[in-house]
């Protein structure tokens, strides 16, 4: 491992340990961060598995159900029919925080209109259709739910990737590099003094020699 | 604290008639650059934009820029001609970005 370029001082010996010291209690805490987000991804991303494929069937069911409704219709009749929705919905959203990652959760509400989805006259539609439109009402719920995990299981993926990478760059390049570097510092100095003390010693000899 | 956001659908007409029967506002678009235009109006104000898998194919790179995003939430779902399997491999993208390894396989 490289070991950084810093000049072998005592004030820089200091400094690297400080650095060093930190870099450990992060590399400790980013580790518990990536663990608990680890734990969490794994309840999400089981339940977001269940919650798609249930509501893929679903939905491909509800849309089954449409195209027979359409079949029947004429293609101006079933545009005509569903034109105007008897109303709208929006989704209420709050925050939630996992481990430090901000995911929304999502609640709907009918901003406007009633809450009953059929919105025809029923002379020229068919009973498919309502039929339809009910399995599809029944679904909305179910849309909502797997919208929250999914987003939530995405971010969390997002993040993990993002903490993983921390954990590697300081347990593989920062906190080695620092180790290096202050071992280097140490054996310089000891060096240093070594050779100020052999110095001193053959002074004296001299000196001694002289007299 | 709550707010209300519009939930969107973006797709060809016959697969997001069903989303609009019930009230979900919609974006109709066949090609590339509607389906850009629909992504950029339905992503103003939107909570969520359920999207067709075939939208989502022609537009991934563009969603790509949503994912770190807390919103919106944009969910693909299979059209009127049936599931590409799309869905699924997201879902099996988001563990092989998370764990390094696709461990949901076997499961």
């Amino acid at each position: 491992m490289a070991r950084l370029n810093v000049s072998p001082t005592r004030m820089e010996l200091g400094r690297l340990k400080k650095r060093l010291g930190v870099a450990r209690n992060g590399h400790k805490l980013l580790k518990d961060k990536r663990d608990e987000l680890m734990k969490q991804f794994m309840s999400l991303i089981r339940k977001n598995k269940e919650l798609r494929l249930e509501a893929e069937a679903k939905l491909g069911n509800a849309q089954k159900d449409f195209l027979i409704a359409g079949a029947m219709l004429s293609e101006e009749s079933l545009d005509a029919a569903l034109m105007l929705p008897s109303r709208s919905i929006d989704a209420d959203v709050s925050f939630k925080n996992i481990t430090g990652v901000t995911v929304p959760e999502f609640e709907y509400k009918i901003s406007s209109g009633t809450g009953d989805p059929i919105c025809y006259g029923f002379n020229d539609t068919n009973a498919s259709l309502d039929k339809a439109v009910a399995s599809m009402d029944s679904m909305v719920e179910l849309l909502l739910e797997l919208a929250k995990t999914e987003k939530a299981a995405r971010l969390l993926s997002c993040e993990i990737e993002k903490t993983r990478r921390r954990v590697n760059a300081l347990e593989y390049v920062m906190i080695p590099q620092l180790e290096e570097t202050i071992k280097y510092i140490k054996m310089k100095m000891e060096e240093n003094e070594r050779g100020t003390k052999i110095r001193l010693m053959k002074v004296k000899d001299m000196v001694l020699e002289k007299k | 604290m709550t707010m209300a956001y519009s939930i969107s659908v973006i797709g060809d007409k016959e697969s997001i008639l069903s989303f609009k029967a019930v009230g979900i506002k919609e974006f109709e678009c066949s090609t590339r650059s509607g389906a850009l235009k629909a992504l950029k109006s339905a992503a103003e104000g939107s909570a969520i934009i359920y999207i067709t898998e075939d939208v989502y194919r022609l537009i991934s790179e563009e969603i790509r820029f949503y994912d770190d995003k807390p919103l919106p939430a944009i969910i693909p779902f299979p059209g009127i001609k049936g599931g590409t399997g799309l869905g699924m491999e997201l879902l099996n993208k988001s563990v092989e970005t998370a764990v390094g390894s696709n461990i949901l396989q076997n499961d």
